[in-house]
């Protein structure tokens, strides 16, 4: 009977410490659930960004990611990552009006088996990299920096945010690559609460340096190094011997936004950008070879309801135009080089467009919810002259859902799972083999060999926080697992763990 | 709000006013007239032109002449030329004559989007 007595005092006791809610733990649901994936573009205006969250939210982590590829599926990517990184990200409301925020970062590890790429940031600049044919391993640096602060005079909202990255990329065994990447990212939003909406306009704007270069220890060992125009072609009047690049440029965009002030309504996100990034030839006298220029547009509509039960609906499109200008270069004089022209030669359309929708229970201390995608993409690029062309269309599907709940006074625990597939529907290439060496053309075959695949995913991670006795600080460990299946038969397994505090 | 109104309009503006024009007139047409010494006049000519691209080295070629002029159509450029073949041609005397030739130039601009117009002289082979 005693036994018994004390079991049942256990389940109660259990029980009612699961429902008093944790004000840490109202906090994180706050902040981490999947609900707020539907906020994402919105809060990207740092005027919105301000009145998004009631609580204050501060974390930080140690983190350790794995990815391994069996066959690289972007060659210029690698093979995986081996990364270890250290990050704080803290959300503080000062008062029912303001809120100030802020993250920093520092990223170091080793990104396996690049090849044809001897750049950093490749997917900002491809196809305007530098590359050859042999690559291997890097070893990569970040380091990042951000804060925002954002406030409400009456009805009108006013928000900034400053971010910085610096990153450095090398290798240490010919060919012994470098890039030193800078960018400065400012944002100023302002929005206005009418007819119960809050009605939000962005403007945003980077800067972005990099300094890149390859060298050769071994004299003997010297390969060309090319500079890359797109679809297996190159600029060949510099290849070899010029190996020192610059890149300038940077982004403007705009973006608009409305979200409703109450439990229930319609929102949405229209933005525009442009992109420039010039690729200069610092070894002959910063003479600018290309430019490859961004101009995009996203927009999200839906409707959202938050109450007893959470649920969205919402259609999301993006397209994105990316156009490369070869400039024409005149004849040298005392290594000044003129530039007499240009051409577009390379062309890019990125599209895709989604349908989805989000549904849950989510208040005070816990949370569960479920999605469902699904969309199409259509990538294709394109070389003018001589006509190159790589096209290919995807549809997919993705499903995901979260369960986060306190197990008792001091632990809680968050499991989310994730599957999509990515469906190949149409596929076509236009190449010239007949004109291109046998190892520019086996890197397009490997590049078209995987564009075209279909994939099927899977994720899953576990998280559990502790609370400390007497203490706003908290202890939480993450683990997170993935799998990518190729149809080339190849695949991607990726294993994430992290360690942290949050405050 | 009128403000507020106003300054999306700028930002749309700043924007739109930003988008970039592609260029597309990539091709353009290169008149490369052959001459000879002074007091030479050249007839007819067979043979080949090869316009190689400076940047993309790709290769152009040609064979029809007009007279002593051989019109291309390629990419804008700059391109290193070679000219071989033979040449009929009238001396200083009157004299009809048939010789080979070679011209070559290691730097033409063909950058221009209306016809290009470019002049090699020839050496006997």
């Amino acid at each position: 009977m005693k036994y018994k007595t004390a079991l049942l005092t256990m389940v109660c006791t259990l029980c009612m410490s699961a429902t008093m809610a944790s004000p840490r733990d109202t906090a994180r649901v706050e902040h981490l659930s999947m609900w707020n994936q539907l906020s994402t573009l919105l809060l990207t205006n740092p005027a919105l960004h301000s009145a998004a969250y009631a609580q204050s939210y501060s974390e930080m982590a140690l983190t350790i990611d794995f990815q391994h590829q069996s066959e690289a599926f972007v060659e210029e990517k690698g093979k995986g990552h081996v990364l270890g990184a250290l990050a704080v990200n803290s959300y503080l409301r000062m008062n029912p009006r303001s809120a100030v925020w802020g993250s920093a970062s520092y990223t170091t590890g080793k990104q396996k088996s690049i090849c044809w790429n001897s750049t950093s940031d490749y997917e900002l600049l491809a196809p305007y990299v530098m590359a050859d044919t042999l690559g291997g391993d890097t070893h990569r640096e970040r380091y990042t920096f951000s804060g925002g602060y954002g406030t409400q005079l009456g009805r009108v909202l006013l928000g900034g945010e400053m971010a910085i990255r610096a990153e450095h990329e090398y290798r240490d065994r010919d060919p012994r690559m470098r890039g030193i990447v800078t960018e400065l990212l400012l944002r100023g939003g302002a929005g206005l609460t009418a007819w119960h909406y809050r009605w939000g306009v962005l403007a945003e704007g980077t800067i972005y340096k990099q300094t890149n270069s390859v060298d050769f220890y071994n004299e003997l060992g010297v390969i060309p190094e090319y500079h890359m125009t797109g679809l297996g072609t190159e600029y060949g009047r510099f290849a070899g011997e010029q190996r020192s690049l610059a890149y300038r440029g940077g982004s403007f965009d705009i973006a608009f936004d409305a979200v409703p002030t109450g439990n229930e309504g319609l929102y949405g996100h229209v933005s525009l950008g442009h992109n420039a990034y010039e690729r200069l030839l610092t070894s002959a006298n910063s003479l600018p070879l290309s430019r490859l220029i961004y101009n995009k547009v996203e927009t999200t509509m839906g409707w959202k309801q938050e109450g007893k039960h959470h649920w969205a609906a919402y259609a999301h499109f993006a397209f994105t135009k990316r156009s490369g200008d070869e400039n024409i270069t005149g004849k040298s004089d005392s290594q000044y080089y003129p530039v007499i022209g240009k051409l577009t030669m390379y062309k890019d359309y990125l599209m895709d467009a989604s349908i989805g929708g989000m549904y849950g229970q989510q208040g005070g201390d816990r949370s569960w919810m479920v999605s469902l995608k699904a969309g199409y993409r259509n990538h294709r690029e394109r070389y003018v002259y001589p006509e190159r062309l790589l096209d290919r269309a995807h549809a997919y599907v993705k499903v995901a859902g979260e369960w986060m709940r306190p197990m008792s006074r001091r632990l809680s625990l968050s499991l989310g799972a994730d599957a999509s597939h990515y469906a190949r529907v149409s596929d076509n290439m236009v190449m010239p083999f007949a004109n291109m060496t046998s190892k520019f053309a086996e890197m397009i075959r490997h590049k078209y060999r995987f564009v075209k695949a279909s994939y099927t995913e899977a994720h899953l991670h576990a998280r559990g926080d502790y609370h400390l006795k007497s203490s706003s600080i908290g202890l939480f460990a993450e683990v997170a697992g993935g799998m990518v299946l190729c149809s080339e038969r190849e695949q991607q397994v990726g294993l994430r763990a992290s360690v942290g505090v949050t405050f | 709000m009128k403000r507020i109104l106003m300054i999306c309009v700028a930002l749309l503006g700043m924007v739109l006013a930003s988008c970039h024009q592609d260029e597309d007139d990539l091709f353009t047409t290169a008149a490369i007239t052959l001459t000879a010494e002074e007091g030479t006049t050249v007839e007819r000519v067979q043979g080949t032109v090869q316009l190689t691209n400076l940047n993309t080295r790709q290769v152009t070629t040609t064979a029809e002449f007009d007279g002593n002029i051989a019109r291309v159509s390629l990419l804008r450029g700059v391109y290193s030329v070679l000219v071989e073949g033979s040449m009929q041609y009238k001396d200083a005397h009157g004299a009809t004559g048939v010789r080979r030739f070679r011209a070559t130039s290691d730097y033409l601009e063909f950058a221009s989007k209306s016809l290009n117009v470019a002049t090699l002289n020839i050496v006997w082979m």
